[in-house]
């Protein structure tokens, strides 16, 4: 029982007072820079960043990992609230979480994610402790053919996000790809659909993009439609508290979630961002009564809020065996590490054992502390609710505005921003949804890019996709997904179309 | 020709013409083989699977019975705008404060009856926290004031 | 209700004192440099690896001058953005452009109609470290040297492939293949760590890369370094031969420095150019460099900016071998 022996050296080095008051300090700091809108784990990380620089290795790292889950855990509050995702991952949160809060189930909606990200953080932990090593070397086996097989799967999972029409889901799906690929092409590195701007050459901000096309949509649909004035919010604890069906229906989902995030959030590149997408996937799939979803399916937060803890959590695997990145997030660990005279890789667990081991072990003290700090602070968040939405939803759009600010100080950012909003709103009024086009907007330029390398590897024999058994295994998957898509809803559309006869 | 579903027509007709630019402008783009794929080859397949589910979408609106659109009110979307526009031209130029007032002055009139008072507050006491956290507390590159 | 109005009273009363400090902070004109916030700009998105290594430079450089530092990420149009907003920045050095001079240098012929002349319109007053790419194989690769992966290469004629990601190291292995011969078919990566299992599998035969990928995987026991691209061996890797001690005439040292504004006065420049030095000396910088591959380079402002118009005439070639479109 090595796993043991190693976990309680983690578990003295992360237990001394002050590693654990630096972890409560990076939760609480991380919860409260992440539930403003518009501010993500990445600018919350990197904004906070220098305030590690004067502590020693390790409570620094414990820190920076406490800001990272806690600014996870803050904008799924502030998606579950306000529709306002600040990363891809939260995009899932706003679907089914919004709709809850709209139900005046928001304080259930806080809990469940809280509590689903606690569950998974600790699965996580066992994970990484027990199988860190094995798992690097799956993530090792992946090679550019089986990125493409992946990232098909992802895309095809995409068109469940939607709880309309197929056929404009998939039409979603390929402007994502499309808005993804605007930028150099990084084969022949010429330009492409930059009409002569400077400020596209490296690519569409993700920012701009999601703050306008969900949060700021959010705001003009609630100032066209003003929302019927909830009752009083009642702060008691039975109705901030889920109910006991909504807790049945949350755990299955919740171990689903953490079982998918594990594993895809080992894989470099989309992994953590396909988890939380692939487990709302999984949940609207396998539901007895998938019409739920999209009005507010308890499922739909329980889910994609554990997997994306879970990957959250998997997603240090490769940093810290193979000395890999496999996020911008882990980008940013890594470069703490460095500045602290730490080389990332393998060797930091036999050279400094107490780093390694106490970093896994501070990652579940850290959920432990977001449990604990958040679970009280869902009252207070959801009071946050009966502000008047006259003051709020200004004092929203100013916080998303100095978000893409602190970003870039480029005013062309505010431009993109007002073009998406632009867009989306459009897209609202033409019943599109664009959730699945933001999938497509982040696996889009990995797909081509894997796609096309994989035929100069294989000097243009398609049969290389085929010929691998990892991609092969995910093509099949794919396949066998787009006909459990395809063909319920063909039954369904048809039958509404004899109904409305 | 009885368009049946609106929004389905309007969502059709953005897809072609989503489709139809993208062919548009990417047509420089060398094109290559599959062997070795130039920047062109990706995008055009793309393209031309937006313009054609466009098409279907578009062609099944006018057989199909579907939803209306939503009337679009212009002050909502206008005003909010506005005030990111204003905020993002002038930040830079007459710093933090002044700009996250203007943002939330525009934004209060995208609604009718603004209580002028109370948003003038408002404004000030949000523009003040703003200065607070993010340029006091976490540093981050703004002017307070106009100037430098 | 009262008691709502009273916060606000005193928000607003704060807000107020905030507003005449901050006034009464502009008002001494010439008091000695640095009396204000110093910017630095970096052309990277906040959070990248290249982000890190200014604020590494921000936390220190603000020590020893004892003036406030903030980091300012201008990311886009290759580091165009930054560049010229530099270039446009009041010359009182205040704006400290901090970045890759190679990358900046390239721009001047990758693109057409270069924004700024980068050699006239910036002064380049620092330099910070050098670097080189490294050639690298698998570890269980058959090639124990440069000259026996020459030989294989010659052998696989276009059937050989070889990974690159960024510009420098494309245009290293571009030189590389020209000086002995090859026909080695070049795959591009977006990043150095997506091509890693391609090399260990052995789908490609070799792949150019930046020291700190190439160094961080050779202690990881997954790569076999065979050359590095600089004049000279590199102190932070010493065991690594240089191309050119191989038989391969390959002179490319990448370095990083500050720039500023034309017209900044001598006396600003050389103490920025100072305070460089001196966190430069620091053992922790120099262990800091190390680990990511670099020696610390230390100049004079006029060496810096010689340095700035040599690297500017070098790229025009490079851009020209390594055939990269011109925007």
């Amino acid at each position: 029982m090595e796993v043991f022996e190693h976990l309680a050296t983690g578990f003295m080095a992360a237990g001394s007072l002050e590693n654990l008051m630096f972890c409560l300090i990076g939760t609480v700091l991380g919860t409260l820079i992440g539930v403003l809108p518009g501010i993500g784990p990445i600018p919350a990380l990197a904004i906070l960043l220098p305030i590690t620089f004067g502590l020693d290795p390790l409570s620094s790292l414990i820190m920076l990992a406490g800001i990272y889950y806690g600014a996870q855990y803050g904008g799924s509050t502030t998606s579950i609230l306000v529709n306002m995702p600040g990363e891809a991952s939260s995009v899932v949160t706003c679907i089914e979480g919004h709709q809850m809060a709209r139900k005046g189930r928001a304080g259930a909606a806080l809990a469940i994610a809280a509590l689903g990200s606690f569950f998974a953080g600790t699965i996580g932990t066992v994970f990484i402790a027990a199988f860190g090593p094995p798992l690097a070397s799956i993530a090792q086996q992946f090679n550019s053919p089986d990125y493409f097989a992946l990232m098909l799967l992802g895309l095809v999972m995409a068109i469940v996000l939607a709880h309309g029409s197929v056929l404009k889901a998939v039409a979603m799906v390929l402007i994502g790809l499309l808005l993804g690929l605007v930028g150099t092409d990084i084969n022949t590195g010429l330009t492409r659909y930059t009409f002569s701007l400077s400020g596209l050459w490296e690519g569409i901000d993700f920012l701009p993009l999601v703050l306008g096309l969900f949060g700021i949509v959010e705001i003009i649909r609630n100032l066209e439609n003003p929302p019927p004035p909830r009752e009083t919010i009642s702060t008691r604890m039975r109705d901030l508290w889920p109910n006991k069906q909504e807790f049945r229906d949350s755990i299955p989902a919740a171990l689903r979630g953490t079982g998918l995030g594990s594993i895809l959030g080992i894989l470099p590149g989309g992994g953590a961002v396909l988890a939380s997408f692939a487990s709302y996937t999984l949940e609207k799939k396998i539901s007895k009564n998938p019409r739920k979803f999209g009005h507010g399916a308890v499922e739909g937060v329980a889910g994609p809020e554990s997997a994306n803890n879970a990957a959250a959590q998997t997603s240090f695997i490769p940093l810290l065996t193979l000395g890999i990145p496999s996020n911008p997030i882990m980008a940013i660990m890594m470069g703490a590490m460095i500045i602290q005279g730490i080389q990332p890789g393998a060797a930091v667990m036999t050279t400094r054992p107490d780093l390694f081991w106490g970093m896994v072990a501070s990652m579940w003290i850290g959920n432990l502390m977001l449990v604990v700090i958040n679970l009280p602070m869902i009252g207070i968040w959801v009071k946050l609710l009966s502000v008047p939405y006259r003051l709020l939803y200004p004092a929203i759009l100013l916080f998303c505005a100095i978000g893409v600010y602190s970003t870039s100080t480029e005013p062309f950012m505010m431009v993109l921003m007002i073009v998406f909003t632009v867009f989306g709103y459009l897209l609202f009024k033409l019943g599109c949804e664009p959730a699945p086009m933001v999938l497509g907007f982040i696996l889009g330029p990995l797909m081509e890019e894997n796609l096309r390398r994989s035929l100069v590897i294989s000097r243009g024999d398609p049969t290389i996709f085929i010929n691998r058994p990892i991609s092969a295994t995910l093509l099949v998957a794919t396949v066998l997904m787009l006909c459990l898509i395809i063909f319920p809803q063909f039954r369904k559309t048809r039958e509404e179309a004899f109904q409305e006869e | 020709m009885v368009i049946k579903s609106p929004q389905d027509f309007g969502a059709g007709i953005l897809f072609i013409l989503f489709g139809a630019i993208g062919l548009y402008v990417g047509s420089d783009l060398t094109f290559g083989s599959a062997r070795n794929m130039g920047p062109g080859y990706f995008p055009m397949i793309i393209c031309g699977l937006i313009a054609l589910i466009g098409l279907i979408v578009t062609a099944k609106s006018l057989a199909i019975e579907g939803p209306a659109i939503e009337r679009i009110q212009f002050r909502p979307i206008i005003f909010i705008l506005l005030a990111i526009a204003a905020f993002g031209m002038l930040i830079a130029e007459i710093g933090a404060v002044i700009s996250s007032i203007l943002l939330i002055l525009f934004a209060a009139y995208a609604r009718r009856d603004v209580n002028l008072v109370e948003t003038v507050v408002f404004a000030v006491t949000t523009a003040a926290f703003v200065v607070i956290i993010f340029v006091y507390a976490l540093g981050q590159p703004m002017p307070v004031w106009w100037g430098r | 209700m009262t008691k709502w109005l009273k916060k606000i009273a005193q928000a607003t009363a704060a807000m107020a004192m905030l507003a005449v400090a901050q006034i009464a902070n502009v008002t001494p004109a010439q008091a000695a440099y640095p009396d204000q916030t110093i910017t630095f700009v970096c052309a990277f998105p906040a959070g990248s690896g290249a982000d890190v290594l200014v604020r590494y430079f921000a936390d220190k450089v603000s020590k020893v001058a004892g003036a406030t530092i903030i980091v300012e990420n201008k990311p886009g149009a290759l580091s165009n953005i930054a560049a010229e907003y530099t270039s446009r920045s009041k010359p009182d050095g205040y704006t400290i452009f901090v970045h890759s001079g190679n990358s900046i240098a390239g721009n001047m012929w990758i693109m057409k109609k270069p924004p700024i002349d980068v050699g006239k319109d910036l002064m380049t007053i620092a330099t910070i470290n050098k670097q080189a790419f490294m050639i690298a194989v698998a570890k269980d690769a058959p090639y124990k040297d440069l000259k026996e992966l020459t030989a294989a290469m010659k052998t696989k004629g276009d059937g050989g492939s070889y990974a690159v990601n960024a510009t420098s190291g494309k245009v290293m292995a571009e030189v590389y293949k020209q000086k002995a011969g090859l026909e080695t078919v070049s795959v591009q990566y977006k990043t150095a760590a997506d091509s890693l299992n391609d090399i260990t599998s052995g789908a490609m035969d070799f792949g150019s890369y930046d020291p700190v990928f190439a160094l961080s995987q050779q202690r990881e026991g997954r790569f076999r370094l065979l050359g590095v691209g600089s004049p000279e061996r590199m102190k932070g890797a010493p065991d690594v031969p240089t191309l050119k001690e191989q038989g391969f005439d390959v002179d490319q040292l990448g370095w990083w420095g500050a720039m500023v504004a034309k017209g900044t006065p001598a006396d600003i420049t050389t103490k920025i150019n100072g305070w460089f030095n001196t966190v430069l000396q620091a053992p922790e910088t120099q262990k800091f460099l190390a680990d990511q591959g670099g020696d610390p380079y230390i100049s004079t402002p006029a060496e810096a900016q010689a340095l700035m118009i040599k690297t500017i005439a070098e790229w025009k070639d490079y851009v020209a071998i390594a055939q990269i479109p011109q925007q």
